[in-house]
């Protein structure tokens, strides 16, 4: 067998190859100083890459990571308490299940009930619904409480209840008049 | 995962062996991921913030590798930590909180590369993926000593650039694989394809990583070349470095 191939030494030098694979390639390795050169070289770059990075990370002041956390630890506070007063309310709500379905229903009918009298009473006042319902107090039918006899014509008392109190009005009608003239 | 490697390079970094960083918060670093995960999922914040503390740095990595901006890298590891928070209760400690959070990182950077597209992408044919010839690997890329090559800024430099230059999708494995050791099937999860293609993908992004830092070797700077040897010419590949470059610097 000659020297191992660049594709074989890279899954040796990652360790990808199975243990009799593995082992062939050493033999092959201690034959062929070539090879042996190219898989060093392979040794060496991971080293170099894994090396340059850890002192890439090295070179980052504390002082960043210092700020960094602070910023978890607050959007770790922040989500805590978030999820604090949910479950504050979900445990309360499993704690109180009954009561709380016994009081929706309760509620739920009540406002059905109410609703029902609502449109049973609407739907004996009058029908022009939005209509405004108050008259001026000049249009109104006042109330007659007694007639009165008068000579040559009759009369008619009238008690008016207003925003300004009780009125009491004598409406005299003479006999002779004729409408119109 | 990846940061307990044999014969890793010797780097002044802050990050201890298991990617994690000591901490003097409450919780320390004696418990373990399992203890401070079930901790945090009963509302422990100190137990996340520990957490916190062992790996941001290690997701800051990665988001960077793929991201290649420190803004972006943060914002993403900030939203993976949020995001990791959130979906806590339904972390079931299946696979080690890090891999957990590294496909949360991963994710994070990817669907910020799709929504900025600050980098064109270009693929190459990943059907094909011939052995030999033009697209080769290559026997040597810094002389065989990256610990002394990241101590010089133009190499870290160049390092920026080659990683600028490849695909999101190269990136992305290459990052993956060379960063956190992920196997080609995790991988071809994570990326939604089949291993095949990742294969394809860490050949392509490997070829022209070192096709971009030869670059560098065969046209080395005076000055690159005197950080690389340290004035000093006794081992054959710095010699052979110095042959290639233009002029010899001064200090």
């Amino acid at each position: 067998m000659g020297a191992p191939n660049d594709i074989e030494l890279m899954l040796h030098a990652d360790g990808e190859l199975d243990d009799r694979h593995a082992a062939d390639v050493d033999a092959r390795l201690e034959r062929e100083p070539d090879a042996r050169t190219k898989a060093d070289a392979l040794g060496e770059m991971t080293e170099l890459v894994r090396s340059h990075l850890e002192l890439a990370a090295d070179d980052v002041p504390e002082r960043s990571f210092d700020a960094i956390w602070r910023t978890i630890d607050r959007s770790i506070s922040t989500r805590e308490a978030d999820t604090g007063a949910w479950s504050k309310f979900t445990g309360w709500l499993d704690r109180h299940r009954g009561h709380v379905i016994t009081g929706a229903v309760s509620a739920g009918a009540v406002a059905a009930l109410a609703l029902l009298l609502r449109t049973t009473d609407e739907g004996t006042r009058a029908p022009t619904r939005g209509a405004i319902d108050v008259q001026p107090a000049a249009l109104r039918v006042a109330p007659e409480i007694e007639s009165l006899d008068t000579p040559d014509g009759e009369g008619t008392v009238l008690n008016l209840e207003d925003e300004d109190g009780h009125t009491t009005v004598i409406w005299v009608s003479p006999a002779d008049t004729v409408e119109g003239i | 995962m990846s940061y307990n490697r044999v014969g890793s390079v010797a780097k002044p970094s802050k990050v201890n062996i298991d990617g994690q960083r000591a901490s003097t918060k409450a919780h320390g670093t004696d418990l373990d991921d399992r203890d401070l995960v079930a901790s945090a999922q009963r509302g422990d914040h100190d137990a996340f913030r520990t957490l916190f503390e062992r790996y941001h740095r290690r997701a800051y990595a990665l988001a960077y590798g793929v991201v290649r901006h420190q803004d972006d890298a943060l914002d993403v590891v900030q939203d993976a930590f949020i995001k990791a928070h959130k979906y806590l209760d339904k972390f079931e400690g299946n696979s080690s909180f890090y891999t957990w959070l590294y496909r949360i990182v991963m994710n994070l950077a990817i669907d910020h590369l799709r929504k900025h597209r600050r980098v064109k992408p270009v693929e190459l044919d990943e059907s094909k993926l011939e052995d030999g010839g033009e697209e080769s690997l290559l026997p040597r890329i810094l002389g065989g000593n990256p610990g002394r090559a990241l101590m010089d800024k133009e190499i870290r430099g160049r390092i920026d650039q080659a990683l600028d230059t490849l695909s999101e999708n190269h990136r992305s494995v290459l990052v993956m694989r060379e960063l956190e050791g992920l196997s080609y099937e995790e991988m071809a999860k994570a990326m939604d394809c089949s291993k095949g293609t990742i294969m394809s993908r860490l050949f392509h992004a490997r070829r022209n990583m070192q096709k971009q830092l030869l670059d560098l070797v065969d046209n080395p700077s005076a000055a690159l070349v005197e950080d690389l040897t340290g004035g000093k010419v006794d081992d054959p590949d710095d010699a052979d470095l110095k042959e290639r470059a233009p002029a010899a610097r001064t200090r």
